[in-house]
Parts: structure tokens; C-alpha cells; sequence
């Protein structure tokens, strides 16, 4: 897959996964239009996606270099690409989750790999300058209640801690326990779990 | 009435290999009492809903364990004598559902028939102001029944169950219910809204914690006016665990340093004091021993596992309660007995692996109350004498009835969704 088909793809899976967030809440009342879904907003953000389609049409038309291409994705994979490095949306989708083993919040050295990962595009790309990095904690269904909010706030706040010796001050992350509550897989067995049990990363405007 | 137990039981007493201390308790058997059940309801459009509630009503008798009641449905004519197959039952309970013009509820007739005498114990009229709370019309009549042949007040069958299910990822809803939750209402919905819990004994009010803009935030808010009152905010999690009884503390899980720690808040002083300092994930705090101390959740020895404390004294000393189970959480208190939920296999993810054991702070015995199935949430009822838990098998989920007293539980299949805290 080349650059041009990644940058493509990126932008339709984005676009079409921020098109079915974008519920309005109710507003007479406050308990019911908090809405903490951070994807309602994302939904509204339709000028930052435009810029995503020009600098795919710009490309298109480009004859570029084998060169150029080299440093795009070194710049890209550093978050540093230099017109969506700034794009809140796309930036999130480069984001790796860190997954965890069952009732355990240890970091081993292959969710180091990935955290690191995540620690270049924080500290790269110009989307993070203003806006809060929200390390979100998560559990599979086994565990009950409170204490897989306990268990999925130890994991962000382990991710957290690697941030801070990274170099990213502690006052740009916030750290939030979803539980159970946030599955990415459905299905009861081992596999599905192991998605569960996972720390994702989100940059916000606050 | 829970204590009285203690005394009128059995107690068998083993020990097993690991020196653990068992307790099997068995009531003394009682003659139970053979109650039968009719409608007598004449009007057509209730003949469905006359279905379901002489089914309440029978299944209400049976949780009650002093009767033996039919669960065959059985029509009769309300102004009748006796049907004469009930003639081997020692009362009758006759009932016929209608609608009194203009008032757009339920009306129930109820007669409580001596069958020997032939005579009436309990004739009474019955009124709810809508239709879907039937359950609670039946859960009514059956306690007034229960105290006219001698029992105990059950006010628990009368009271509200309220709960947080999930609806789809990040959403959750809070719903009311009877304990059968055959009546359920939606209170409050979109959002992520978790760990309700009743305020008192009174139910008009109840906390819960909603997510807003990835901040959990502590509301207080009014089943009957939906007033609401926003309590405490903070970063990570926040769960209101247990309420004082008298209504003036809670015990919350809070983790405004990113450790999840046990505090005590008091609502009219608005002051906070954290109890647990320690590393670990310290959770579900429980008032005990007259809200004097707590038994919480804490995994600091290495896997989830209860512990008491004193939330009086300055000093964070725990004591471990439980010396068996791989990974004990959901605990719930009543005075000084403790219920928890424990892992019993090695498997992490095998079924059958999660049962229910009752503790007493007094004492280091253990009595386990479930034997299969994956058994979770356990509630105290208001005077302590059942627990209401979740129990999910590969057939689904039950809504649970355990009645201590008298070592017996029921199970009510459950259609509303994953449920993710209840409280009774």
C-alpha cells in the first residue's frame, strides 16, 4: 500500500466513522445533553476534514519524487506530516492502543514499543499544541462494577506515568476510567476480551 | 429479624484441608402452609394482565417460604365460596382486576379465605394510579397477606430496585423496577451514567455518577420532582459505594490523583477524608459494625480481595476478611454481615466460576450461598434478611432471591440488558 492509497483510506474510514457519531444531544435538560461523546464533536469539525480532501486532491496532481515520498512517511509515521499533523481527527487515527493481560495493569516491553509510538505522535504533531491528550482505560466484562473502573483507571494512569517521564507535562493528560463500558468486541471468547482490555489514546480540544 | 437466624439455625461446622473453616446452615423445617390463588377477574381486557398477576402473586407466596402455593393458574368466581378443589388448602386468596371509571389505574378486589371455616380474613380494595405498576399492587397485597397469617412486615417486596444498564459503548441508562423487575422505568438515559444508589430508605432520591466531557460527576437527583443536585466532580473515576444510615455520609470511590482510593464525604459538611492511602485499586467500601468501620475491595495483596477499616480513626490500618477465593469483589454489607462474590476456579475465563459467600465481622466462618453459574452484584434487602444478586449462566441472566433464613433462592429470567450496578 503507498502513501497516496494510506492517506486515502485514512481519511474514508475517518469519515466514515465520525459521519455515525454525530448525534446531537437534547438540550432542555442538562442531565440529558451533557454529552461526553467526544465523537459528536468530531462531527462537526467539516472544515478540518475538507482540508484532509485538498491535500488528497494535491497530491493526486503531484508527479512526486521517490524522495519526497521517503520523507513524507518518515514524517508521517513521527506525526509530523505537514498538512494533517494538525488535523485533530486524523492525528487520533494514528493513535495505537495499549493492550493489557487479564486483571493486570503491568506495562511489558512490547506495550512500551507502543506507547512510545504514541509519545512521538504526542509530542510531533501540531494537533496536540492546545489540546488535552485523554488516555482513556478499559476492561473486558469479566470483573464486576466498580472494580474494573478501579482496574481501567490503574492502566491509564500507568500509560500516564510513562507520558510524564516522556517529557509531556502532566497538566496537557487527563486520565478517565470507562470500565467495561467501552468494548471494542463483542463476542464472548479470549480474543474478543484481549481488545477489551486496552488504553486509548485521544487528543481533545477542552 | 436477620440476627434471629443465628439462633434458630443449625450450624454444621467443618474444616477443610487449607484449615478454612466452612458453614452449612440449615433452618429447621417448617409445615408449610397450602395456599391456593384465583382470579376472578371478569373483565375481557384484563384477561392477560389477571395472567401475570396471579402469577406475581404465587411467586411472591413461594419467596415468602412459608407457604406451599400452586403455581397452576386457577380462574374462580370472586364472589363465590371456596372452589372445591382448593379443599385441601388452608386459604384461599381470591382476586379480580379492574378499572374504576375515570381513574385510568388498576383497581384490585381481594379476599383472604379460611377455608375450613369457610370464613373471611382479609377482604380489601386495592388502587394503583397506573397500570404499568401492577407489580407493585401485587407485591402490596401479598404483604398484607403474609402479616394476616402471622408473618413478618416484607415492606422489601414493596420497594424499588434501581439499576445501570448498558445501552450501547460509552451509553448507559438508569432504570427503576420492581425486585422482579417485570415493571421497569427509564430515569435517566443518554450518557454513561453508573452506580446509582438510593439516597435512604425513603427511595425519592437517589446519586449516581454521569461522565461529562470524560469527567465522572456525582449528581443526587429526585425520582418525583427530577430536581437534581450536582454533588462532586473529578478526574478518572467516582462511584458513590454505600450511604450512612443515617443518610449524612457516604463512601466513594475517588481518584483525583489518579489512584483509585476509598473517601468518606460528609454531605452536610461538604468535607472530605480519605481512608486508604494505599497503591493498590481500593473500591466498593461497605458501611459495617454500626457504619463505624468499612469493608472494601482491595487488590494490594496481589488479586481483589476484602479488607476492613475503621472509618473513624486517623490511623489506615486493614484488616484481610477472607482467606479463601482467587479474586473476591462486589461486596455488600448488612450490620455486620458482609456478602461478597468470589472466584473459585483457576480458569480466568471459565464458567461456573463466580459464587456468593456470606461473612460475618465477628467471626471467621464463611457460608457460601450459590454453587454455579457466574453470581454477581449481591444487595442486602432493607432489613437483611434476602439478597438480591445477578446470576448469569449460559442460559442467560436471572435476577436472584436469596432468603437466608431459610437457605432457599429463586431466580426471575432477566431481559433488560447487561446490567452494570444495582442497588436495592
Amino acid at each position: 500500500m503507498n502513501f497516496k492509497t494510506k492517506i486515502i483510506m485514512s481519511i474514508a474510514v475517518a469519515s466514515i466513522f465520525f459521519s455515525g457519531c454525530g448525534d446531537e444531544p437534547e438540550a432542555p435538560n442538562p442531565l440529558s445533553s451533557q454529552d461526553d461523546d467526544s465523537a459528536s464533536r468530531f462531527g462537526k469539525n467539516n472544515d478540518d476534514n475538507l482540508s484532509g480532501k485538498d491535500f488528497q486532491k494535491d497530491m493526486y496532481g503531484q508527479d512526486l519524487t521517490l524522495n519526497k515520498l521517503s520523507a513524507s512517511d518518515r514524517d508521517r509515521s513521527n506525526g509530523k506530516n505537514s498538512s494533517l499533523d494538525g488535523d485533530l481527527d486524523y492525528v487520533n487515527t494514528q493513535f495505537k492502543s495499549i493492550f493489557f493481560e487479564y486483571d493486570n495493569y503491568v506495562v511489558t516491553d512490547t506495550m512500551a514499543r507502543d506507547i512510545g509510538e504514541n509519545i512521538r505522535i504526542v509530542k510531533n504533531s501540531k494537533a496536540s499544541e492546545g489540546n488535552m491528550i485523554i488516555v482513556e482505560g478499559n476492561c473486558d466484562e469479566w470483573g464486576t462494577d466498580e472494580y474494573n473502573y478501579g482496574l481501567g483507571l490503574k492502566r491509564a494512569q500507568i500509560i500516564k506515568d510513562e507520558l510524564i517521564s516522556e517529557g509531556v507535562p502532566a497538566s496537557k493528560i487527563k486520565t478517565v476510567s470507562y470500565g467495561e463500558s467501552n468494548p471494542i468486541c463483542l463476542e464472548a471468547n479470549d480474543a474478543c476480551w484481549t481488545k477489551n482490555r486496552r488504553v486509548d489514546f485521544k487528543l481533545e480540544q477542552q | 429479624m436477620f440476627l434471629q437466624f443465628i439462633t434458630t439455625i443449625f450450624l454444621i461446622v467443618s474444616t477443610n484441608l487449607f484449615g478454612e473453616q466452612m458453614i452449612e446452615v440449615v433452618k429447621s423445617v417448617n409445615q408449610l402452609t397450602p395456599v391456593a390463588i384465583e382470579d376472578g377477574t371478569t373483565d375481557p381486557k384484563f384477561e392477560e394482565l389477571s395472567k401475570k398477576f396471579h402469577r406475581l402473586i404465587s411467586n411472591d407466596m413461594m419467596l415468602l417460604t412459608r407457604f406451599e402455593v400452586s403455581d397452576v393458574y386457577q380462574k374462580g368466581d370472586f364472589s363465590a365460596n371456596s372452589n372445591f378443589a382448593n379443599r385441601s388448602a388452608n386459604y384461599n386468596i381470591k382476586f379480580q382486576l379492574y378499572s374504576d371509571s375515570g381513574i385510568g389505574g388498576l383497581s384490585c378486589d381481594v379476599r383472604l379465605i379460611d377455608i375450613a371455616r369457610g370464613t373471611d380474613i382479609l377482604i380489601k380494595k386495592y388502587k394503583i394510579n397506573s397500570k404499568d405498576k401492577y407489580p407493585f399492587l401485587a407485591h402490596e397485597i401479598v404483604g398484607d397477606i403474609n402479616i394476616k397469617l402471622g408473618g413478618e412486615n416484607v415492606d422489601w417486596l414493596k420497594k424499588y430496585v434501581i439499576f445501570s444498564r448498558y445501552t450501547k459503548p460509552k451509553q448507559s441508562e438508569i432504570v427503576i423496577g420492581d425486585y422482579t423487575l417485570t415493571y421497569t422505568h427509564t430515569i435517566v438515559s443518554n450518557g454513561l451514567n453508573l452506580f446509582p444508589k438510593w439516597a435512604d430508605n425513603s427511595q425519592n432520591e437517589f446519586y449516581f455518577t454521569r461522565y461529562e466531557k470524560n469527567q465522572p460527576t456525582l449528581y443526587k437527583m429526585n425520582l418525583y420532582t427530577n430536581e437534581y443536585e450536582k454533588i462532586l466532580q473529578t478526574d478518572g473515576m467516582l462511584s458513590c459505594s454505600d450511604i450512612s444510615a443515617n443518610g449524612k455520609e457516604m463512601l466513594l470511590t475517588m481518584a483525583p490523583k489518579g489512584q483509585p482510593d476509598i473517601y468518606l464525604y460528609n454531605l452536610e459538611t461538604k468535607k472530605l477524608k480519605q481512608l486508604t492511602r494505599d497503591l493498590a485499586i481500593d473500591v466498593s467500601a461497605s458501611f459495617i459494625d454500626n457504619d463505624t468501620r468499612m469493608a472494601f475491595v482491595s487488590d494490594r495483596l496481589g488479586f481483589p480481595n476484602l479488607f476492613a477499616q475503621s472509618v473513624r480513626n486517623s490511623e489506615n490500618i486493614a484488616d484481610q476478611l477472607v482467606f479463601s477465593g482467587k479474586n473476591n469483589n462486589s461486596c455488600a454489607s448488612y450490620g455486620k454481615y458482609i456478602v461478597y462474590s468470589a472466584r473459585e476456579n483457576d480458569s480466568e475465563f471459565a464458567h461456573n466460576t463466580f459464587n456468593l459467600h456470606l461473612i460475618s465481622t465477628d467471626t471467621n466462618l464463611i457460608r457460601r450461598l450459590t454453587a454455579s453459574g457466574m453470581n454477581i452484584l449481591p444487595k442486602f434487602s432493607a432489613d437483611g434478611e434476602s439478597i438480591l444478586f445477578i446470576k448469569q449462566t449460559n442460559n442467560g441472566s436471572s435476577l436472584g432471591i436469596l432468603r437466608l433464613s431459610y437457605n432457599k433462592s429463586f431466580l426471575f429470567p432477566l431481559n433488560v440488558g447487561k446490567i452494570q450496578s444495582i442497588d436495592w
